[in-house]
Parts: C-alpha cells; sequence; structure tokens
C-alpha cells in the first residue's frame, strides 16, 4: 500500500521536474527531456528481468510457486517498462538523430529482449501451471542471451548517443539534471515494485480461492 | 499392509509421506504404503483420487513435492532402482512408427539386454504373428499387450500397473490375469490401480482405497466388500 | 554412451519411415526463398533471409522431433530405462543437426540459384559458418522443443521463441555468411568465436536443465 502511495505521488512530481524545471540541453533542444523518462524505464525494465531470471533459476531449484509468481509477475511489469522503452526510443529519435529507428545494438538488444519476454508471457499464458517450469528455463535463457545479443549487434552496427550518464568516468550530465534524472529512476522503480506487489498478491489470492474450491 | 516388522527384510516398494500437486490441485497429499517381496497391493479408489499420479511416483516418472519411494531400499531416483521396476500405464511408451519386435528390440538394447529376450518378450504376450506390424496399426488390446511386454522385458521385481484390465480383449485380460501370480510366485511386488474392487479382491493380496490423495481404507483384500468401498468413495 | 545411439539410430529410422519432416520443411523454405526473390530482394540481403529461413523452417521440425516423444509418453518410458536426460538430449539434438542440416544445404542450393550467387572463393570457411549456425539453432530448439512438447499452440510458440533467442547465432551468422561472399571479403573470426560460445553455453544450459524440463 505505501509503495502505492509513494509511487503515486513521486512519479508525477518526477514528470513535472522533467518537463518544466529541468535546463534545456544545449545541442538537443526540448525533446531531449524524453531521457527522464527512457533512461529510468531501461533501468527498471533491466532491473525487473533481473528479478525474473533470479526467481525463475530459484524455482527451479526449490520449486517453491512464490518464486514462480514472482517471476511472472515481475515479467509483466518489465515489460510494459520495455514497452515505453521503445516507445520512447523512436520519439526521442526521430527530432535528434533523424530516423525513427535504427539497428544499433542498444536498440537491437531491447527489441530483441522484448520478444523473449513476449513470448515468455505467451508461453504461459497457454500452459498454465505446467509451463511454469519451461516459463523459468526461457527466462534464464533469455537472461543469459542478453550480453550475446549485445555482442552481435555490436558486431554490425553501432548508432546510439555515446553513453552520457554510465560510463566508467562518471556521469556527464551537469547536475541539476543529473538530480532530475535519478530522482525519475528512483520513481520508476518504487513504480515497479509497487505494481510487482500487486501484481504477486493477486496471483497468491488466485491459488488460494482456487484451492479453497476443491475437495 | 504387509508391513515388515523389525528383523524381517524391507519392502520390496516402500512409499513414504509422498505429497504430489499439479499447480493448484493437490493429487497426493502424504501418501504412505508399501508392498513386499510376493505380494500384490491392489490401489482403488474413484476417478482424480490419485491412483495414477500414486503408481506414476512410485515409478519414479514423476516427482513428488515431498516425500520420497525406495525400491528395494534404494531411492527410486538411482538408476539401480529405476532398473528394478516394471510400468504400464495409460500410455504405451511405444513408438508408432516402429514395428512391434523393433519397439521391444529398442527397450531391450535400452535396458542392456540381449535381443533375445525381445524374442521372449513377443512369444509370452502371443505377438509372433504382429511382430512387423507398426505399432500405429495395432488394436488397442494388442497394444497393451505390446506395452506389458514392454513393463517386462527387464523381468522387474517391481510391478506397477495402471488399470491393466481396461480396453483389453479376452486373451489380453487372461494374460494379464495369469501375469499377477505368475510375478508373486517370483517374489515380486506388485501393485495394481482398479476400479473394480471384484477384481482387486480376486487377484490381489492386500487392498488400499485412495480418496482426494489419501488413504481412506486398508485392509486385506479378501475382506473387501462393494458396500463398505462405495461408501468409502462417497466421502470424497 | 550407448543410450545415444539407440535413440539416434531410433529418430533416423521414424523420420526416413514417417518422411514428414525433411519435405514439410524443405518445401517451406524453398518457398519463403522463392517468394523474397519473387517479390525484389536484393541479392545481398540473401544471407540474411537464408539464415531467418533456416530458423523459421526448422522450427516446424524441431516441434515435431519431441511430438514423438509425448504422444504415449515415450520420454517417460526412456526415463523409466534410467536413460541420462543428458542423453537424450544429445541424441535428440544429433538427429535434429542431421534433419535441419539438410534442409540447410538445400536452403543453399536454393539461395545461390534464386539469387545468382557466384561460387564463394572460402568454401571451408563457409561450412564452418553453415555448421555452427545450424548447430546453434538446433542446440536451442531442441531444449525449446522438448519444453514446448504438451504446450497448446506449441507450432506457433517454438519460432516465437526460437528466433529472438537465437538471434545472436542468426545476427552471427548472416553476417559473417554476407561478408564470405561479397566481393571485399575478411575476416569471420569474431562471428565464428561468437557461434561457438553461444552453441557451447546453450548446450550447457540444456544438459544441466533437461532433467527437470522432461519429468512430470
Amino acid at each position: 500500500m505505501i509503495l502505492l502511495v509513494l509511487a503515486a505521488a513521486a512519479l508525477p512530481i518526477g514528470i513535472l521536474l522533467a518537463l518544466l524545471v529541468a535546463p534545456v540541453e544545449a545541442f538537443q533542444g526540448e525533446p531531449y527531456r524524453i531521457l527522464y523518462i527512457h533512461v529510468p524505464s531501461v533501468v527498471t525494465a533491466y532491473l525487473a528481468f533481473t528479478v525474473t531470471f533470479v526467481a525463475s533459476v530459484a524455482y527451479l531449484i526449490t520449486r517453491r510457486v512464490r518464486f514462480d509468481r514472482l517471476a511472472a509477475a515481475s515479467a509483466e511489469v518489465g515489460q510494459v517498462f520495455l514497452t515505453l522503452v521503445l516507445l520512447t526510443g523512436p520519439i526521442w529519435g526521430k527530432p535528434v538523430w533523424g530516423a525513427w529507428w535504427t539497428w544499433d545494438a542498444r536498440l537491437t538488444t531491447a527489441l530483441i529482449l522484448w520478444f523473449i519476454f513476449a513470448g515468455y508471457l505467451m508461453l504461459r499464458a497457454w500452459s498454465g501451471a505446467q509451463g511454469a517450469r519451461a516459463a523459468a528455463v526461457v527466462a534464464i535463457i533469455g537472461f543469459l542471451d542478453v550480453p550475446l545479443i549485445h555482442w552481435s549487434a555490436v558486431m554490425l552496427r553501432t548508432l546510439h548517443p555515446r553513453p552520457t550518464v554510465f560510463r566508467a568516468e562518471g556521469p556527464a550530465l551537469p547536475a541539476s539534471m543529473l538530480v532530475i534524472l535519478l530522482f525519475n529512476m528512483a520513481a520508476f522503480i518504487v513504480t515497479y515494485l509497487a505494481f510487482l506487489t500487486v501484481r504477486v498478491r493477486q496471483e497468491a489470492m488466485r491459488s488460494e480461492i482456487g484451492e479453497a474450491g476443491s475437495p | 499392509m504387509g508391513n515388515a516388522g523389525p528383523g524381517q527384510a524391507r519392502p520390496l516398494l516402500d512409499i513414504r509421506a509422498v505429497s504430489k500437486s499439479y499447480g493448484a490441485r493437490s493429487a497426493l497429499r502424504s501418501v504412505s504404503l508399501t508392498v513386499d517381496a510376493g505380494r500384490v497391493l491392489a490401489i482403488l479408489g474413484p476417478n482424480g483420487a490419485g491412483k495414477s499420479t500414486l503408481l506414476r511416483v512410485a515409478a519414479g516418472i514423476a516427482r513428488p513435492e515431498s516425500g520420497e519411494v525406495r525400491i528395494g531400499g534404494r531411492p527410486v531416483g538411482e538408476p539401480a532402482a529405476r532398473r528394478q521396476v516394471g510400468f504400464a500405464g495409460h500410455q504405451s511408451f511405444l513408438y508408432g512408427y516402429l514395428s512391434v519386435e523393433e519397439n521391444l528390440r529398442f527397450y531391450a538394447q535400452l535396458y542392456g539386454l540381449p535381443a533375445a529376450r525381445a524374442g521372449e518378450g513377443l512369444e509370452r504376450f502371443g505377438l509372433q504373428s504382429h511382430r512387423r506390424r507398426p505399432v500405429r496399426e495395432l488394436s488397442r488390446g494388442l497394444v497393451q499387450r505390446l506395452s506389458l511386454a514392454r513393463a517386462l522385458l527387464h523381468d522387474p521385481a517391481v510391478l506397477l500397473l495402471d488399470e491393466p484390465f481396461t480396453g483389453l480383449d479376452a486373451e489380453a485380460s487372461r494374460v494379464v490375469r495369469e501375469l499377477i501370480p505368475e510375478r508373486r510366485a517370483r517374489g515380486c511386488a506388485v501393485a495394481v490401480a482398479t476400479h473394480a474392487w471384484a477384481e482387486a479382491r480376486e487377484l490381489a493380496d492386500d487392498a488400499v482405497v485412495l480418496v482426494a490423495g489419501r488413504p481412506a481404507l486398508r485392509e486385506e483384500a479378501a475382506s473387501l466388500d462393494g458396500e463398505r468401498v462405495a461408501a468409502v468413495y462417497q466421502t470424497a | 554412451m550407448s543410450a545415444f545411439w539407440v535413440i539416434l539410430r531410433k529418430d533416423l529410422v521414424v523420420e526416413g519411415r514417417a518422411r514428414d519432416l525433411l519435405p514439410s520443411m524443405a518445401i517451406l523454405a524453398l518457398l519463403l526463398l522463392a517468394m523474397t526473390g519473387a517479390t525484389g530482394l536484393r541479392a545481398d540481403a540473401a544471407p540474411a533471409i537464408l539464415w531467418i529461413t533456416v530458423a523459421v523452417a526448422g522450427s516446424i521440425g524441431l516441434v515435431r522431433s519431441f511430438h514423438q516423444e509425448t504422444d504415449q509418453e515415450q520420454l517417460h518410458g526412456l526415463r523409466l530405462a534410467a536413460v541420462d536426460p543428458a542423453m537424450i538430449y544429445l541424441a535428440k539434438a544429433a538427429a535434429n543437426f542431421l534433419i535441419v542440416a539438410a534442409v540447410e544445404l538445400i536452403a543453399w542450393g536454393a539461395v545461390m540459384i534464386f539469387f545468382d550467387i557466384p561460387i564463394p572463393r572460402r568454401p571451408a570457411a563457409l561450412a564452418v559458418v553453415l555448421l555452427l549456425g545450424t548447430g546453434s539453432l538446433v542446440a536451442m530448439g531442441t531444449l525449446l522443443g522438448a519444453m514446448l512438447a504438451t504446450a497448446r499452440m506449441r507450432e506457433a510458440l517454438l519460432p516465437v521463441l526460437l528466433l529472438p533467442l537465437c538471434a545472436p547465432a542468426v545476427m552471427a551468422a548472416a553476417g559473417a555468411t554476407a561478408r564470405l561472399l561479397s566481393e571485399a571479403g575478411g575476416p569471420v573470426a569474431g562471428e565464428l568465436r561468437l557461434l561457438l560460445a553461444f552453441t557451447l553455453l546453450f548446450v550447457s544450459v540444456a544438459l544441466l536443465v533437461f532433467e527437470h524440463v522432461i519429468e512430470d
């Protein structure tokens, strides 16, 4: 509950900050503000899928249903954020690079990951209880695949703006922007956690009802 | 239930506190039973009671959430234990595009047995005249017979049969009826899941009635009584 | 080890009699290639279309290869006979490899004809790319085939899962094939390394999880 309230509060504040308070960027102009949604979405999506990976491993080892539920819920919420990434990318890209889409390493990886999780969610939808193990394996393979996808995409091409936040020497954004970005990141993560808890609880209740109905 | 007392040989088939669920549905709830060498156990129960699940767990082809199964003292997961088990259930485990003979030879090879054993299996179950026919062309009765031949190929010490009489022709029924006492005489442990309590009374030494994943009644097969069994079924 | 040969031989015999996998995969592959050519695809896109075609056509076979192990629970029969699950996986993967490689060769022949590709200057390197690429697809696809064997909509699900999960292999294979066929040529060591890493990684994962995937 607390999480939901926090999320409900933090998210709009973050967006307002992004739109009104953040200074204008020199080269890219107004459209750059999408960064404040795009980057936190990326971070949250990958965080969510990492949770799915860990929960899937835990499920295969322990066979405890709670891990399976966590994996599924995290994948669902993560996919929403990943979809946001893929939608905000072109919106940012068109005015800034002149093209809706490029096949550079990061976008390609994100797109393929989206398909992996779409497949994961379809598998869960179409195989029910028996599919939990299969889904866990898909999640594990998918997660291990990400560096390989990235590697192969790099071998083919690269066009993404050089990373300005996640660099070895530390972020290259001016302090004011960085603060707002970090705030938004925190807001997004809190939102993710809020939705995650809601989803997990929903599934737990659904199983209980199912169980109570049988002798 | 033919329990081994202190100082006696341990049971050949030992099912200890086994629980198994499929998703939210609980199929077996902490079931324990044993079958000693030279004994036949009948497992009765209404549809959905968990008879098939119990046999599959006993055979080691379904894994329980808790509890364990031991064959001759060894956990069923170990290869040496698995080789002691013969199982024939609703699915035949046979390959439709292979012939009768090829299916038996295939399994003989997997068990490390000489090819001649396949031939013996054919004879024993009256399948020689069908030896070259692909399994997908066979009637259900013949498939069941072949499935039994497959189950017994490696002369297992523990035999598990899931509703062996359903869909059988008269000839095959006779074969199964003779099979069970013969295995008993060889000192094997046999567990048979069946609907028909009259059959159980005729063929088994002990009986257990499963209801909703739990043993609801245990007694000597000879004392099975139709009314009492029906009453127990109602408690589901 | 001998269980491997027994199962492999059985798979090949069954396919030899059923004769349904190879023809349907080959026809689908040829059809996809023919249509891409007919709709104006340029020759320099041929390597990419070859690999996507093999992946999609391969999916059919990879689903069906486990159908023969589930329609009468034959997989459980194998488990009952104490066959090591790793051996089951390796044997099925080997059988699938032979079948998909045959489709690959047919597809390659069609690509050379439809897109007028000259005889490659480095046939050995190309052969290695073809083999490793097929190996990657089959390593992953055999595992997925086992996982999806009883799922609803498995014929649709397998390619939906196979393609993104094999994306690195398909991209590397397509990139390497393109470079080997181009005028300029160039090294393909990087791609080969990726293909090898991919195959080894996912064969290892498969060997680890296969037992869990097939049990009840």
